[in-house]
């Protein structure tokens, strides 16, 4: 990895951040949750570089009730039988309701005043980073290989240190296209996870059988193409990021 | 509950042009700080909630109670202003610390124990101090079981 020594400024993440709200504020943007949530799983790891614990509940609170309304984003582009599809527009109404009363708190407006206060990281501290967050996924990443669908626990901790390695290295102005697959894999299975649990939890999971043996049967073919992936990804392996 | 009340450590002065908010902490209030931190966990001090004002040089200090933390933290303009209704129904569990700034610190102090906000002067709290109240988190209905100067928890924690 190419040393990379200018000292890290969380400002244009902050302001990504801010604008987001803003748009989600406005409309029906779907990208905008995403992108609100990314911006603030992005300075979620800017804080650890830092070695900051401050903010990062706050974050987390804020992510949070975005992924609340993201998980119903994803489902609703699947094709459900009309009453469990109006049943998911309507969680997925509650919960847009739920993120717009939680941006208009004195939390929210707190938090983007203290991330706009904070300095810079120094890079050496995301370079230890980085190397310690492999260390942690070349232990943890060895689940996809020993374990089957079923260790959806760990597997959920596989995908969130994937996400900090990757975010760190961005950070550092590198990417790593194998880490960017993985993600996208262990996403995908996520999303098929949090489709199961929200189809069960719907007052129709008895009544369409055959959505419940359809997730079941995706749920497996995502967690083969996630352990493909992970064998197929140089986990040290990063690149130019603007490559 | 245990509420401690904890006013942030020594920051630098105000310079022109530089909003009040962003004012850091000096390296002595850190060094000094981290001792009273040390101090606290001496005395087995730990925090379930720790709330904390947005204004950098509380933010800084707060993060130096990190240790300390074993639950979650949040920031709140509540710290940043007199204390009100809405920052103490922001209290919860058993251990909860407050970072914040005078005059509101020892404003808050006398509110709670006396429901008499303009006894804030008898409180008044130096840079780094911990006042600890215990009982029922409404203003008249808790105790002072400690007013630690900071440089009393240096010394423990020296």
């Amino acid at each position: 990895m190419a040393p990379h020594r200018d000292p890290i400024d969380a400002e244009p993440w902050v302001r990504r951040l801010a604008e987001n709200v803003e748009t989600v504020r406005m409309g029906e943007d779907v990208e905008a949750v995403h992108q609100l949530r990314v911006a603030a799983s992005r300075l979620d790891v800017w804080l650890r570089i830092g070695g900051r614990r401050m903010l990062r509940d706050d974050l987390r609170w804020l992510r949070s009730a975005a992924a609340g309304v993201r998980n119903f984003d994803v489902l609703l582009e699947r094709p459900w039988p009309d009453p469990v599809g109006v049943w998911l527009a309507g969680e997925r109404a509650r919960a847009r309701r739920q993120l717009l009363g939680l941006l208009d708190t004195p939390r929210c407006v707190a938090l983007f005043g203290a991330l706009a206060t904070l300095a810079p990281v120094d890079h050496r501290n995301a370079h230890g980073f980085v190397r310690r967050e492999r260390r942690k996924l070349a232990r943890r990443g060895r689940v996809l290989e020993e374990h089957d669908v079923a260790a959806a626990e760990a597997i959920h901790r596989v995908r969130r240190v994937v996400r900090r390695v990757r975010y760190a290295l961005e950070w550092l102005g590198r990417k790593s296209r194998g880490l960017k697959a993985l993600q996208d894999d262990l996403g995908r299975l996520n999303d098929t996870a949090v489709a199961i649990a929200e189809f069960e939890r719907s007052p129709y999971a008895a009544q369409f059988a055959e959505c419940r043996a359809d997730l079941a049967r995706e749920l497996q073919l995502a967690f083969d193409d996630a352990r493909a992936a992970w064998r197929e990804t140089d986990i040290e392996a990063d690149e130019d990021g603007d490559t | 509950m245990n509420l401690y009340v904890i006013r942030h450590a020594s920051a630098v002065d105000s310079i022109a042009g530089m909003p009040d908010e962003l004012r850091p902490l000096t390296d002595e209030g850190r060094d000094e700080f981290a001792r009273i931190v040390r101090g606290l966990r001496a005395l087995d001090v730990r925090f379930d909630l720790l709330l904390h004002s947005p204004m950098l040089r509380a933010l800084e200090t707060a993060e130096l109670c990190a240790p300390l933390l074993l639950g979650e933290s949040e920031v709140t303009p509540m710290l940043a202003q007199a204390p009100s209704g809405e920052l103490i129904a922001m209290l919860r569990g058993n251990n909860v610390a407050l970072v914040g700034h005078e005059p509101w610190v020892s404003e808050l102090v006398a509110w709670m124990l006396t429901e008499n906000r303009e006894l804030s002067n008898t409180f008044g709290m130096k840079k780094g101090a911990v006042a600890v109240l215990e009982g029922e988190p409404k203003p008249g209905q808790m105790r002072l079981v400690g007013f630690y100067p900071p440089n009393a928890l240096r010394e423990i924690g020296s």
